[in-house]
């Protein structure tokens, strides 16, 4: 525990130094020893959610927030649908329904008892949030209203505009701040110490004066989102999003599950993959090929537009491998067509659409139609969880929550409108773990959190001596994005993952010898984007294993050379471990088939 | 040839760097992939931060020619363009502390933001298993101010703020006292007017600036004369000292 000295620090700011961490009497040779009791990385929506419930359930113990920069930069606020939760049963809508959408969805790799818990906990979710003053599109009635949305049996997607995800970042941070949660900003997680087993500490970058410091913690939550970066230029998702909590578990033993399973939005704009939300087809847009024609007819007759992710995304791919997309090569597109609707509403209703439009394309899109191609956008695979009900790890004490995590409630491919509500569910779940097993957990001594921070100090040294070119490590990081886009992107196959593995073993090579000429420790971006690029390449090499493992098509993973869903060998999920000597361990382990078995998936 | 000009800091130095740029590796670019660009090909030292490159997170914001902007949001061509110029000089965001180059401190920001306590004070109707009740007009009448996105282009322009820190706020703090203070869904409108008039609220000197900066159109000036005219209204009930 905090000293009353340093607590008093402590409470009086809501943003916080490395200073204010200051253990008293656990001073190591050559700085003060740093800890608190919870440790959450990450400040989207998860990590919120998961610091205001141990804040209200703990209060006594220190809960911090670390971001690698300002709060509020994060994936959350970029995503626009919506969020999935049966709030009325009315329609013959139910959380059964709810489940069975999401595990179809998924394409039966959904663990299901954990999701219908998560079904029946999103109402209270959505409400919650309502209460926290939330902006809500409502009803006539004033209740919070909903929006059709792509595999949906019912409409449940509660919204506000196209920018949902960034309404609920800042409601979470308002309120955040508003009852005292501690932001420490600017410092970026390098490492997690685990020693005999036990949680011992992590390892903080300060960005602001490039101090590497070991930091102990009884708890820790990893809620530091995707890595669907890996696809550097073909995503929808921001900078940041590299997956450093989930290459950090790998390091420190812990299992990253379902690895292979990412998701490709269908409408990214063209150059640079940024995403035109779903909410532009729950609007009634079309999909329109070179030749005219609304082409999801022969992919999902039923739903059309408003068929699952995979399926479009394939969809649009096909169209253009086919020879009815426009354009060519990395310039191939099909179009999004909104002139037929109302424009008041789209301006009014969907302004970042037409905005993005604008900005991206140089588009009207209320005038002509836009030019977009499937981008990566959601990782389904994540660090593997032990027990969902708290979302601990397999490592007592730590805990994960949000896209970071894998539980698995997404399966084979997520259901739009399901991710923001599983950031404040598996949050407020994660919450309520870490802030129970904060308390019979004593502070890890730090030593091997100590000896890693030394590994990284002498690392930072040695990668910013000498000579070396920028251009060589984010040419690296090109090759590494476009050689992903097209061996293990919408379509796969045994060729193009043998070839991908030989790539980024060379890519991995070529990394190792890399140099970052500046050796200027203060907020050393370049730096910053080194270890980015190391953690991307490890989650690309789990995600390329698991896809060659796994001789199927299911949800967003499609094997050209094994076309059909194989439910005798692979209603599995896959395990990606880290061995000795950098190398890779592929495991499965069964799905959770409780309420609804195996049938064919069509829409 | 354009140049960029970059007030550089780095952590002990202020000093400049110049950027040479041919008209080809600027085309279409936005300033944000035009300061990539420099990064990648010619000075990987220099700093500044980026997300989401789509004007929603607000990490970007940077001063050219001191007049701030979201570096997504801006096309570099129409820049020099409109600036009739073939020169350009970034600084990062005033009135924050500058870190490094481009890159701002937020730590006192985010204090400030939390003073004004943006959280709606939830009506005895009102629970956390029912949620609110709200009608579409009322909502809409709060959404303008939630379109902030924390950039700080207002923090950086606002002529009050500039003029002092330790007196007044960034002007986003009052746009959030704002939506808090007109929700129908608070029960007690005046909870965040009482941060807002203790720190400052009657300081804004009703420049407008702040409204002709915000990339999101946010009017604070107008929300800062609603807010005063809210307290004027119900200052008996809750013994406000204004100034």
């Amino acid at each position: 525990m905090l000293d009353s000295l340093t607590r008093r620090a402590f409470m009086r700011a809501a943003t916080i130094t490395l200073a204010a961490l200051a253990l008293p009497g656990r001073a190591q040779a050559e700085a003060p020893a740093l800890g608190c009791d919870i440790l959450i990385v990450g400040s989207g929506a998860a990590g919120l959610r998961c610091a205001l419930e141990c804040l209200q359930r703990a209060p006594k113990l220190s809960t911090v927030v670390v971001s690698k920069g300002m709060v509020s930069r994060c994936a959350t606020c970029m995503a626009a649908g919506g969020m999935n939760a049966v709030l009325g049963m009315t329609d013959g809508d139910s959380f059964e329904r709810h489940l069975f959408d999401t595990v179809k969805g998924g394409d039966y790799l959904v663990d299901q008892t954990l999701t219908h818990a998560f079904c029946a906990e999103a109402p209270k979710a959505i409400r919650e949030l309502d209460y926290w003053g939330m902006p809500f599109t409502r009803t006539q009635d004033g209740f919070v209203k909903a929006r059709p949305f792509g595999g949906s049996s019912c409409i449940r997607t509660h919204y506000c505009k196209d920018k949902t995800g960034h309404f609920l970042s800042h409601t979470l941070l308002d309120a955040a701040l508003s009852v005292g949660v501690k932001l420490l900003m600017d410092h970026e997680l390098l490492d997690i110490g685990v020693d005999a087993g036990r949680l011992d500490g992590v390892v903080l970058r300060n960005l602001r004066t490039g101090e590497i410091a070991p930091l102990s913690c009884r708890c820790l939550v990893l809620a530091t989102g995707g890595y669907t970066r890996i696809f550097w230029n073909r995503t929808s998702t921001p900078f940041g999003a590299s997956g450093d909590g989930i290459a950090a578990a790998l390091r420190c033993g812990l299992s990253f599950c379902d690895a292979e399973m990412l998701q490709f939005h269908p409408t990214g704009v063209l150059h640079g993959g940024t995403l035109i939300s779903e909410a532009s087809r729950a609007a009634g847009a079309y999909l329109i090929n070179a030749k005219g024609e609304r082409f999801m007819q022969r992919y999902a007759p039923q739903r059309m537009e408003l068929g699952p992710r995979d399926i479009i995304a394939r969809g649009i791919e096909t169209e253009i491998l086919e020879g009815r997309g426009f354009g060519s090569g990395d310039e191939s597109y099909v179009l999004l067509d909104m002139r037929h609707l109302d424009r008041k509403k789209v301006t009014i209703g969907l302004p970042q659409i037409v905005h993005l439009a604008k900005l991206f394309e140089n588009t009207d899109i209320l005038r002509e139609p836009l030019k977009i191609r499937p981008t990566a956008h959601y990782s389904m695979g994540g660090i593997g969880v032990a027990k969902w009900q708290t979302m601990e790890t397999e490592i007592a004490g730590i805990f994960t929550c949000g896209e970071a995590s894998c539980v698995s409630l997404h399966g084979a491919n997520r259901l739009g409108g399901n991710s923001l509500t599983d950031t404040v569910v598996t949050g407020k779940w994660a919450g309520q773990g870490a802030s129970e097993r904060a308390r019979e957990l004593l502070l890890g001594p730090g030593k091997k959190a100590a000896e890693l921070a030394a590994a990284w100090r002498e690392r930072f040294r040695e990668v910013t001596a000498g000579q070396g070119t920028a251009h060589a490590m984010y040419a690296l990081r090109e090759q590494l994005g476009q050689t992903l886009w097209y061996n293990l992107g919408i379509f796969r196959n045994e060729t193009q993952l043998a070839h991908l593995e030989g790539v980024l073993d060379d890519l991995c090579q070529r990394y190792g010898k890399l140099r970052v000429p500046n050796a200027n420790p203060v907020y050393n971006t370049a730096f910053t984007d080194y270890v980015e690029l190391g953690n991307l390449l490890l989650l690309a090499r789990c995600a390329a294993l698991a896809a060659r493992g796994r001789k199927e098509s299911r949800g967003a993973h499609w094997r050209t050379d094994f076309p059909k869903r194989d439910d005798e060998h692979f209603l599995t999920h896959s395990v990606v471990r880290l061995g000795a000597g950098d190398s890779l361990n592929l495991s499965w382990k069964k799905v959770d088939v409780a309420f609804y078995p195996p049938k064919e998936r069509k829409y | 040839m354009f140049v960029l000009v970059v007030n550089r800091f780095d952590g002990h130095r202020h000093y400049q760097s110049r950027y040479e740029l041919s008209d080809v590796s600027l085309r279409g670019k936005t300033l944000l992939a035009t300061l990539q660009y420099i990064k990648q090909e010619m000075d990987p030292t220099l700093n500044f931060t980026a997300n989401c490159r789509s004007a929603i997170c607000g990490s970007c914001a940077v001063r050219v020619n001191d007049s701030a902007v979201l570096a997504c949001d801006t096309n570099i061509e129409t820049l020099f363009k409109s600036y009739e110029t073939n020169t350009l000089t970034l600084s990062p965001l005033a009135n924050f502390p500058v870190i490094s180059d481009l890159v701002v401190n937020w730590d006192d920001a985010m204090v400030h933001l939390g003073r004004i306590h943006p959280t709606i004070v939830p009506k005895k109707e009102s629970s956390r298993e029912s949620g609110c009740l709200q009608t579409q007009e009322d909502l809409n009448a709060i959404l303008p101010a939630w379109d902030c996105i924390l950039c700080g282009i207002c923090a950086s322009q606002c002529t009050r703020y500039s003029q002092n820190h330790n007196d007044y706020l960034e002007p986003f703090a009052f746009a959030h006292a704002w939506r808090t203070a007109f929700d129908s869904r608070n029960a007690d409108p005046l909870f965040s007017c009482k941060a807002a008039v203790e720190n400052g609220l009657w300081r804004c000197v009703h420049c407008s600036i702040c409204m002709h900066v915000c990339p999101k159109a946010i009017n604070v000036a107008e929300d800062i004369v609603d807010l005063r005219k809210l307290i004027l209204e119900h200052r008996s009930q809750k013994n406000f000292s204004l100034p």
